[in-house]
């Protein structure tokens, strides 16, 4: 037995020795060579190997490699996440290989909640998004980067305003509360925005769709994963780099505003009867026509700087940038500002072989100043759309007299109690006073200016947010991982307002001035453990299990003044509570609060793959959360997962047949998973207290009738059964490459059940309690999302085309029969609301339904409730469409040619459904989109019209609440157009600069849409970020589009 | 070197596992609560939860925040009566308002479903003090908790009440509701208004009575005399004429309430007439040291307030300088030409209560103080103040016939309103003047026609120093006289429904002119060059707006009997409740 074994021994070590030699027979000489990527850096640790043999090498940290080959030799040069590229030796070389990024690659690696997975590996549904693909946009805003870059991931800016961030929607939408938004991990710390975060900083975007994918994050990722990598140093050997990166950006309206001019509106007014005989000398109208537009919309200047330093070796790397962010926004003045400084240092090193550690940090100031929007109540945005064209915004200084309204004169000449400074917010610039038209001022919109100076305010803050981690590696495998993630936030809110009069709407009688301040911090502290193994070559074990433990903590604090005279002085110097004054008449009020959450989790995974063609993972994750949202008895919740992948591919059936020239990769995959959103729950909903004191009622006391007497009351209907919404999805996907990869193809089908929506519902009016939290609804989200990707090169003509769609199907599949529905955004002036029923989407528009128009141009309701009746009442009312869409797209193409690149890319949707929400029927002096005025039916001038006639009767508020009103929100947006020029390098390397690109951008510059508003995509009232808003444009803040120049430099 | 490193692997593990352990860590005590075992229990937290329900029953009734724009229990009471018009802006204005002034409502309307809403959000609050402090829960209540259950029962009871008159039929909720109970409609509104007359006789036995005329605190808190007023009021509904006789008689012959003598009439809902001798029961407010817009609204009734005031940019407020009269509202509310008129042949222009309840256009102009007049004002009319521009309406006003409330409109001059954050007011719900009234009701009813009754009906006439003064009680005169003593509180509509005397309600709003003033006309053609101030009638404005309501909805506009009598229960009651009947009339 032993001998035999012996023998064996023998003959192998024969035999490799035979096959080595056999390249020794040939002339080997000395070769070198340098590996650098597509940005000319050099790759430091590429593999260099002679095809078809063992022999081979690493290349050092300047990308350089030095060894023996022979003539004819093929040379393999490979790296992860890069192509392989083969030469053939002829020489000594030098050998530049230049590797370029492999945008489909099956090496590349993802991450994945505590850890990473090559790609090839993936079995569940993982978008990956890449540093290249996010690099030099306008936005300043990482979620905002990301549109269009990913199936199935939408984003929702609800308003275009400097430093609004946008919004993520991981596979529809199913939660009715405002928490939509997916769990966001950055460097493995959560986080709870990442607008502080500029594209910049961030290496690659991993959004996790599939339930299973996202079960390592249990009750907190039932709105999807997102997880963000920022940048590492790379490791350039001795020598780091210094980049800069600078974008100008010149930001202008995208669309123009099309409302009635004073031609139109004159006759809107005298077909509506609110401009009689002789309204011209009554108003003293001397003919102007104002475009409100270019009255309030500017063109503005941004800028962008990133300067930053990074580097490495084989112990360590570091990554050190800072950012500054200036912009602002297109409405006239500096009102509407966001500043943002931001330093990022990241860093890692390698102890012992057996010990790294590792830090990423951010630590960011920001600022922020906004105009109101989004109201019809009237705001700045509102005002602008609405306000008529007859009157333009200042009045004369030499027709005050006629200028000045009512309301105005009897402020200005009883002034305040305490002076001139009271009404100095009717004044308009170079002390003008805001004019306020004699017919639509006096509504709520009153002046945009008005609006947009009525009050001042600004928040900032400074956030620093990081983590720190200790790698163990103790045996071979073993890998040990504490983690401490820590945020802390700091922030300021001030708020002043003065008073001041427009008209019966819009006017305050004293001073307010409100200051908040708050400190926060949080932290979790991740320990895991991952032990990975290959046994027999076939199989690869790997297991990962963990803990972790986070707290949330805030402390606020908060003061306000009210009253005639507050101030000590009124100069900007004196906007603080110091300078308050004493006494009686300024009503001072405080409060703040100190809160804190906290959430601990055990979690695990196991992954079993089968030479490469069959793959499982199970995750689990077990959570529980603190006493604020969840009962000691319901305080735990479990999540499990299961997926599964095939890579046909390798299949001997398939590699055998057809040739990787035609079919490269093709895999199956099969997933399972139930996630849960926590978020919906906070400040103990489940609790059955008494708010102690919170009311109160005057009784007669020792020195007046008058004397608070409080009251103590339980604070609702308590309900002891309330638990999270709970996720399951259900995912199939398929990833292939045709043509030698040329061609890829990505497919994902998943369906996900949301149960246990949570619900405000209304319970019984006779109850007395007008609304109550309830797990009462399900949700089904579905879809099929295609990621199609093309890259070749003709020459020295690289491109690439990579496109995404994804289809939604969202559905109330179930509500608790207390609630036949729910009634979502009302609006005033008309009878549409939003609502949820079983059977359709969350949140759709419930509203009439016509058929064209009567001989007389009024408009045909439908008869819905079939009564007979001509008239429309509540049960005539139906489904008019959705805010959400049924389909978003995107496409990328790039194209590099001889120094030269273009990046083009552009993103829709279609599907939904927007309200425009500007004029009311009880406002009707209001201008109005001049869509409906040019489309109005006129026997005469216009007897093909499709609106309604213009009078009392034709525009009622039926017809503006009926599908006339409502607009297709289907868009196309082109959002880039980049050219760049890179200058050769052999220019540069004589300045010692090893990259100089410059380029010119068009960002936002072409919409194609049939929504005759300002921004079909800005256009989500999100009134208290609440969802059922969604598609109702009150006036919004459209995305401005911009041309940007830029400059990338790199030393 | 490997023992290291396995001891570091050891120790965090051992910390990780520290953390893990400790679950209590999760246990976060609640801010600002107590447990709900700890409460009910004591006197101060029997008093507490009863400040809770006039807390909530006060700022319900005059603010519920679907709407801005009105108090839903004025809005309920009064808005379909005919002694008023709404006006505001102009025919776009007030519009789910005017709905329920012009019967074309709709079981969807805003206002009703908040009506029945805050009736059962203050019921609720009573049912925490009725059904927390029993003596199956405590063994035995104190003197003052069971006070405090019999302040809850009367007001409870005056819940229903309302809610009986106004909807016929409505559940009646005796205990804390869960989600899942589904009330049933009551057998009848006779049923409601036994149950109420029985709850109010319940709390009067417990409940002490005011004491005397003067006492403050047995104005603004449930008494006897309340509880009792209540049970008078049911029964009238009821039917029950001797019943309501004898209750009401306990509260006349108590001597704890005496009518405001005549030049005290002008203080009546005004600040300066805060817990009079004639208040039965009035929420008790005071805004001069608060603030925030959830105070002004909620306790201080400013949407009413608004509501009522003279519409500002219409009325030339601001040359107004006159401390009588806070201008600056939305106008909704005018006198019906009518009533004005009608209460003007009744009373006389004399009267203290026509000066207190309405102002003509004449007065508004000369006799209130315009800034143009200086320091040396005195009223009247003279040929500067008839030729001033500035003093008067500066816009025509729709739905008026040149008759402008004064009766309920803040007076800053009484200490009202200091300013439009501040208010100052108490929002009256049962009046003595109501209980002579229902007293005499329920007299003339029984065929009486001298008297306890007659003096009841003659007090009130005389205080008015009405020129109409009855010798004998009747029906129709204690009905005249109760829509002229109680106009704007909350009692019009529902007498008309139980007298069965709709015919006005039946023609409401086919007619409303708008009120203009010559000098300066409404726009464009009535300008005509009159150099002195003449308020006239202008029937005919643009497209017809005196009848523009008949036009709009036909045969629809108005009362229909065997409809309108009962308001429908609201749509989201409806849906969400399928043990509700609906109305006749509106299945």
């Amino acid at each position: 037995m032993m001998k035999m074994h012996l023998l064996w021994k023998n003959a192998v070590l024969a035999l490799s020795m035979m096959l080595l030699s056999v390249g020794a027979f040939a002339q080997q000489h000395e070769i070198k060579g340098k590996v650098i990527d597509e940005e000319q850096l050099p790759i430091p640790g590429a593999n260099v190997v002679i095809k078809g043999t063992t022999t081979g090498t690493i290349t050092a940290g300047n990308g350089e490699f030095t060894m023996n080959a022979a003539d004819g030799d093929v040379l393999q040069v490979s790296y992860m996440g890069y192509t392989t590229e083969e030469i053939t030796v002829n020489g000594n070389g030098p050998y530049n290989v230049n590797l370029v990024p492999d945008m489909v690659g099956l090496d590349e690696v993802v991450v994945v909640g505590y850890g990473t997975m090559k790609k090839s590996d993936l079995t569940g549904s993982v978008a990956s998004v890449k540093s290249e693909d996010l690099a030099n946009r306008a936005t300043s805003d990482a979620a905002q980067a990301l549109q269009g870059k990913a199936a199935g991931v939408q984003i929702i800016t609800s308003s275009g305003a400097p430093g609004a961030g946008a919004e993520i929607r991981v596979r529809g939408v199913s939660s009715n509360s405002g928490s939509l938004g997916p769990l966001m991990i950055v460097d493995g710390l959560k986080v709870d925005n990442i607008q502080y975060l500029d594209p910049e900083m961030i290496e690659s975007i991993e959004v996790l769709k599939d339930a299973a994918s996202a079960a390592i994050y249990g009750a907190q990722a039932g709105n999807g994963v997102v997880l963000i990598t920022t940048k590492k140093g790379k490791n350039g050997g001795n020598d780091g780099t210094i980049f800069y990166n600078g974008q100008w950006q010149r930001s202008s309206l995208s669309r123009d505003l099309e409302v009635m001019n004073a031609e139109q509106y004159i006759d809107f007014g005298n077909k509506m009867g609110f401009l009689k005989k002789g309204w011209e000398e009554q108003t003293h109208y001397d003919g102007a026509d104002i475009k409100w537009s270019d009255e309030v919309f500017e063109p503005t200047w941004s800028q962008r700087h990133t300067v930053g330093f990074q580097g490495g070796n084989d112990r360590g790397s570091y990554f050190a940038a800072i950012n500054n962010v200036n912009m602002n926004g297109i409405f006239k003045g500096d009102k509407d500002v966001y500043k943002r400084l931001s330093f990022q240092v990241n860093a890692d090193y390698k102890i012992k072989k057996w010990l790294t550690v590792s830090t990423n940090n951010s630590i960011e100031k920001w600022r922020t100043e906004s105009i109101s929007q989004q109201s019809d109540n009237g705001s700045a945005l509102l005002a602008a759309i609405t306000s008529d064209p007859l009157f333009g915004p200042y009045v004369d200084p030499d027709k005050l007299d006629e200028q000045l309204t009512g309301d105005q004169k009897a402020a200005i000449e009883s002034g305040l109690s305490n002076g001139e400074e009271g009404y100095k917010s009717v004044l308009g610039e170079d002390g003008k006073y805001y004019r306020i038209s004699p017919i639509s001022g006096q509504t709520q919109s009153s002046n945009p200016f008005i609006q947009r100076d009525r009050r001042q305010g600004y928040r900032q803050g400074i956030t620093v947010r990081g983590q720190a981690s200790l790698n163990f590696k103790p045996i071979d495998g073993f890998v040990y991982t504490s983690r401490l993630g820590y945020r802390l936030g700091f922030s300021n809110t001030h708020n002043y307002e003065v008073p001041f009069v427009a008209n019966e709407f819009v006017y305050r009688n004293d001073y307010l001035m409100r200051v908040e301040a708050s400190t926060n911090y949080f932290y979790q502290w991740e320990n895991f453990v991952t032990y990975s193994k290959t046994i027999a070559d076939m199989h690869d074990v790997s297991v990962m299990a963990g803990m972790s433990w986070e707290a949330t903590h805030s402390d606020n604090v908060w003061g306000q003044a009210q009253g005639n005279d507050i101030l000590k002085g009124y100069d900007d110097n004196f906007r603080y509570l110091d300078f308050l004054k004493s006494g009686d008449d300024v009503l001072k009020s405080t409060g703040g609060v100190e809160n804190e959450s906290k959430a601990l989790a055990y979690f695990g995974r196991l992954t079993y793959s089968f030479d490469n063609r069959y793959s499982l993972q199970a995750n689990f994750r077990a959570d529980a959360f603190d006493s604020s949202k969840l009962g000691k008895d319901n305080r735990w919740g479990k999540f499990p997962s299961f997926s599964a992948g095939w890579t046909l591919s390798n299949e001997s059936f398939i590699a055998d047949n057809i040739s990787t020239d035609i079919l490269s990769f093709l895999k199956l995959r099969a997933s399972w998973g139930r996630n849960g959103n926590i978020n919906v729950l906070r400040n103990y909903p489940y609790a059955a207290v008494i708010n102690s004191n919170n009311d109160w009622y005057q009784l007669p006391g020792k020195d007046s009738n008058f004397e608070q007497h409080y009251g103590s009351q339980p604070n609702g209907l308590a309900n002891p059964d309330l638990v999270w919404e709970e996720s399951e999805q259900i995912d199939l996907g398929l990833d292939a490459r045709f043509l030698n990869s040329r061609l890829s193809v990505g497919i994902d089908w998943y369906k996900k059940t949301t149960k246990g929506l949570l619900i405000s519902i209304t319970p019984l009016l006779e109850t007395g309690v007008s609304s109550t939290m309830a797990n009462a609804g399900e949700v089904l989200n579905r879809g099929l999302e295609i990621e199609l990707g093309w890259k070749d090169k003709v020459g020295d003509f690289n491109y690439s085309i990579n496109a995404n769609l994804a289809t939604l199907h969202n559905e109330l599949t179930y509500l608790d029969p207390t609630v036949d529905k729910l009634t979502g955004t009302g609006l005033q002036g008309s009878s549409i609301t939003t609502e949820c029923v079983v059977g359709k989407p969350l949140w759709h528009f419930l509203g009439f339904k016509t058929d064209g128009l009567d001989e007389e141009g009024y408009a045909i309701y439908r008869d819905v409730n079939g009564d007979g009746k001509f008239e429309p009442n509540e049960s005539d009312m139906t489904d008019l469409g959705c805010g959400l869409p049924k389909l978003n797209y995107g496409i990328t193409i790039n194209m590099d040619y001889k120094g030269f690149d273009l990046v083009v890319f552009g993103t829709g949707v279609s599907g939904n459904q927007i309200l425009p929400q500007a004029w009311r029927t009880d406002r009707p002096y209001c201008n109005n989109y001049s869509y409906f005025y040019e489309n109005a039916y006129d026997p005469e001038t216009n007897p093909g019209g499709k609106f309604p006639i213009i009078s009392k009767k034709g525009w009622q508020k039926n017809t503006f609440s009926s599908d006339m009103t409502m607009f297709s929100g289907a868009f196309f947006k082109i959002k880039q157009i980049q050219l760049g020029y890179s200058l050769p390098k052999e220019l540069l390397s004589k300045v010692y600069i090893s990259r100089l690109r410059v380029f010119a951008s068009l960002e936002n510059y072409f919409t194609f849409t049939k929504y005759p508003g300002l921004d079909p995509e800005a256009s989500n009232a999100n009134v208290n970020g609440v969802s059922s808003s969604l598609g109702i444009d009150m006036g919004t803040y459209p995305t401005a589009k911009q041309v940007i120049f830029g400059v990338n430099l790199t030393f | 070197m490997k023992k290291n490193k396995y001891l570091l692997l050891v120790a965090a593990g051992a910390l990780a596992l520290t953390t893990g352990c400790n679950q209590d860590e999760l246990d976060i005590p609640q801010k600002g609560v107590i447990s709900f075992e700890d409460f009910y229990k004591t006197d101060d937290d029997a008093e507490s939860a009863m400040m809770v329900a006039y807390a909530t029953t006060q700022k319900y009734f005059s603010h519920w925040t679907h709407q801005y724009n009105y108090g839903p229990y004025f809005a309920l009471t009064n808005w379909m009566g005919d002694d008023i018009w709404l006006g505001g802006s102009g025919t776009d204005d007030c519009v789910e308002q005017r709905q329920m002034h012009q019967f074309v409502y709709g079981y969807d309307n805003i206002d009703i479903e908040d009506a029945y809403y805050v009736l059962y959000a203050s019921i609720l609050k009573c049912n925490y003090v009725i059904n927390n402090f029993t003596e199956e829960r405590l063994g035995s209540l104190s003197e003052v908790q069971k006070k405090c259950v019999a302040e809850a029962r009367a007001l409870r009871a005056f819940d229903h009440m309302i809610l009986g008159i106004y909807w016929g039929t409505p559940p009646i909720v005796e205990t804390v509701l869960t989600p899942s109970d589904r009330p049933a409609n009551s057998e009848s509104q006779e049923a409601v208004m036994e149950w109420v007359a029985n709850e109010a006789q319940m709390a009067a036995n417990d409940l002490p009575w005011r004491n005397g005329p003067t006492d403050y605190e047995g104005a603004v808190r449930v008494t006897k005399g309340f509880a009792l007023a209540v049970k008078g009021k049911a029964l009238l509904w009821k039917r029950d004429y001797s019943g309501a006789k004898a209750a009401l008689k306990e509260v006349v012959e108590s001597g704890n309430y005496e009518l405001v003598p005549s030049e005290k009439m002008i203080t009546i809902g005004h600040a300066d007439g805060k817990g009079s001798s004639e208040a039965v029961l009035e929420f008790n407010y005071d805004g001069t040291n608060l603030t925030g817009d959830y105070e002004r609204s909620e306790r201080g009734g400013w949407n009413d307030h608004s509501t009522f005031t003279w519409r500002g940019d219409y009325v030339n407020n601001s040359q107004l300088s006159d401390s009588t009269i806070f201008a600056g509202g939305w106008g909704w509310l005018n006198p019906a030409g009518p009533f004005a008129e009608a209460l003007i042949e009744n009373d006389g222009m004399e009267s203290a209560r026509r000066k207190a309840w309405i102002k003509t256009y004449d007065e508004m102009l000369y006799d209130l103080k315009w800034k143009s007049d200086g320091d040396n004002f005195t009223p009247g009319k003279t040929a500067d103040k008839e030729k001033d521009k500035k003093r008067g309406l500066s816009h025509d006003i729709y739905a008026n016939a040149g008759y402008f409330t004064y009766k309920i409109n803040a007076h800053p001059s009484q200490g009202d309103q200091l300013d439009d954050s501040k208010l100052n007011r108490n929002a009256s719900i049962m009046r003595y003047a109501e209980v002579l009234l229902m007293y005499a009701e329920a007299c003339a009813q029984l065929g009486e026609t001298s008297g306890d009754g007659l003096k009841a009906l003659n007090d009130i006439q005389n205080r008015a120093q009405s020129k109409t003064v009855s010798s004998a009680l009747s029906l129709e005169a204690v009905q005249k006289e109760k829509e002229f003593e109680m106009w704007l509180e909350g009692c019009r509509f529902a007498d008309l429904v139980r007298w069965g005397k709709t015919e006005t309600l039946e023609k409401q709003d086919a007619y409303l002119p708008t009120f203009a003033d010559l000098i300066n006309g409404p726009i464009g053609e009535h300008a005509n060059g009159t150099s002195v101030h003449t308020g006239v009638i202008v029937e005919q404005i643009g497209n017809q707006e005196a009848d523009l309501w008949v036009q709009t909805y036909g045969s629809s506009l108005g009362f229909k009997k065997g409809k309108h009598e009962l308001l429908p229960f609201p749509k989201r009651a409806m849906s969400l409740n399928n043990a509700l009947k609906q109305n006749p009339g509106w299945e």
